[in-house]
């Protein structure tokens, strides 16, 4: 792409940070449906970002 | 944010080996995960005799057999769990929507989501949307009773994830939908094409003129068939840019116009799209030729779909797209395999009619089309609703040049039958103008 302002690079390495850290804290939550319950919407989009960036580069 | 014309400059402008490439190892993943999870699966592959491991090309999808609608119907009824039966890869208390096919070909075939299923769902529809043109300074105005059948569920949430303004325009009449749609300058609908030609017919009897008293100027059509005479009819009553897609309950949103507004994208490579020999349903065809559309969508999980026979009969395009895409296209929707009709021993489909009617005839208001046979012969009889300020000598006209665009069209004899106004039923989702009376 021309004109690109963003690092793929980097963006992988974020949302590999935020996978990790996503699934870290749902095991934490365990019984406190709250927090258990919110963190699966994150879960959710974490999937669909892992299609758009990291999927397609490796 | 700086705009760009791509939802993922990434996939959308993929080289097509790569695009392929991505397709296949997706679709072994979804191959394996129907093959752990799905019964219905477990079965077809065990009959068939085929693994993940064995599709490395698309070569090889031919060595998997085709998922018929009939199918899911039958791994669903009478089955466990309730609803669902055998076509449910997850399990059920992670599942968060139900919604169902519309049933007009037999018993509905119902549709399972996860949470994140459904956002996997909601995700083609805004790369969609956002080719199409819609941005965050759209205020969309949904006009259609939201239920249980799936549609327009996905476009509401596309536009909203889009950062748009959705406006639900449910439960109300037609009158108090095109008020609506004045009241809060909408500037982008999500309709059936037959209900934008019914909002457009109504808003003139209240005095409005949609091209110049109204906002709109994007509009999205969705769960019927959009012939291109259709489409042209109502950019020019809404003065809108109107974009087709295509899409099912089933399979979800997979094909749309983008800016271009001539061949409609593939959604790849969130689905993998074959175009078949309609005579058996076993190769690829070539761009040009029509053929049977065949899905995978390659992110369901919870209802994995693996080939899934459409039955819609379709056109790819030849060549490249000046969008800058690098997606395969749809040319044409010819319409589905079930409509066509033999009648006196021709080969018939019923949206030739309408691509006659709105091509050259404004003057007729709604329509349908009935076979019968009174005794030996077919007999076709189009029903017609005519403007009712147009004169007798442009009637007289009309019938006959109607008559000869019939002929030439269908290669048909059509008797006409003049209604009054009013006197034809209007749809909101899957008209029905098409009436086959012979037992």
């Amino acid at each position: 792409m021309k004109n690109e302002s963003y690092s793929v690079k980097e963006m992988n390495k974020s949302l590999k940070r935020l996978e990790t850290e996503s699934h870290k804290l749902k095991k934490l939550a365990r019984g406190i449906p709250a927090v258990e319950k919110n963190i699966n919407p994150i879960i959710a989009f974490i999937d669909i970002l892992n299609f758009h960036l990291i999927d397609i580069r490796s | 944010m700086q705009d760009t014309h791509f939802w993922n400059p990434f996939l959308e402008t993929l080289p097509r080996d790569d695009l392929a490439n991505i397709e296949i190892k997706k679709f072994q993943m979804v191959m394996a995960i129907a093959m752990e999870n799905s019964p219905l699966y477990q079965e077809k592959f065990k009959a068939a005799g085929v693994n993940p491991e064995d599709i490395n090309d698309l070569s090889d999808l031919s060595k998997l057999p085709l998922t018929e609608k009939d199918q899911l119907r039958q791994a669903q009824e009478d089955q466990i769990p309730y609803l669902y039966g055998k076509t449910l890869a997850t399990d059920a208390t992670e599942l968060s929507t139900l919604h169902q096919t519309s049933g007009t070909t037999g018993r509905p075939v119902y549709v399972p989501d996860t949470y994140k299923s459904w956002q996997w769902r909601i995700e083609p529809w805004t790369s969609m949307l956002y080719m199409m043109g819609f941005r965050e300074t759209d205020r969309v105005f949904i006009p259609f009773g939201y239920n249980v059948y799936v549609a327009f569920w996905s476009g509401h949430y596309a536009a909203e994830k889009l950062g748009c303004e959705v406006v639900p325009g449910g439960a109300l009449d037609t009158e108090s939908r095109i008020q609506k749609i004045r009241e809060v300058h909408a500037t982008a609908l999500l309709n059936t094409p037959t209900y934008g030609l019914h909002m457009a017919e109504v808003a003139k009897e209240m005095g409005i003129n949609p091209a110049t008293d109204l906002t709109v100027r994007k509009m999205v059509c969705a769960g019927e068939p959009l012939p291109e005479p259709t489409r042209k009819k109502l950019e020019d009553l809404w003065n809108a840019d109107v974009y087709n897609h295509i899409g099912g309950a089933e399979t979800c949103g997979w094909a749309g116009m983008c800016t271009e507004k001539k061949d409609l994208h593939i959604l790849e490579p969130y689905f993998l799209v074959e175009i078949l020999d309609k005579e058996t349903l076993s190769q690829p065809v070539d761009p040009g030729e029509i053929g049977v559309a065949v899905i995978t969508p390659l992110f369901f999980r919870a209802f994995p779909l693996i080939r899934f026979n459409t039955k819609d009969l379709m056109v790819l395009a030849k060549g490249t797209c000046p969008c800058g895409r690098t997606s395969l296209r749809i040319q044409r929707i010819i319409g589905r395999i079930d409509d066509l009709r033999k009648i006196r021993g021709v080969l018939f489909s019923p949206q030739s009619v309408e691509e006659v009617i709105n091509e050259k005839f404004p003057e007729i208001a709604e329509y349908e089309i009935v076979v019968t046979r009174p005794s030996t012969m077919d007999e076709v009889t189009l029903r017609l609703e005519a403007d009712p300020t147009i004169g007798k000598e442009r009637f007289d006209q009309l019938e006959k040049s109607l008559q000869q665009n019939l002929k030439a069209k269908t290669n048909l004899r059509f008797e006409l039958e003049w209604v009054k106004p009013g006197e034809l039923p209007r749809y909101t989702l899957k008209a029905e103008r098409f009436k086959d009376l012979r037992s």
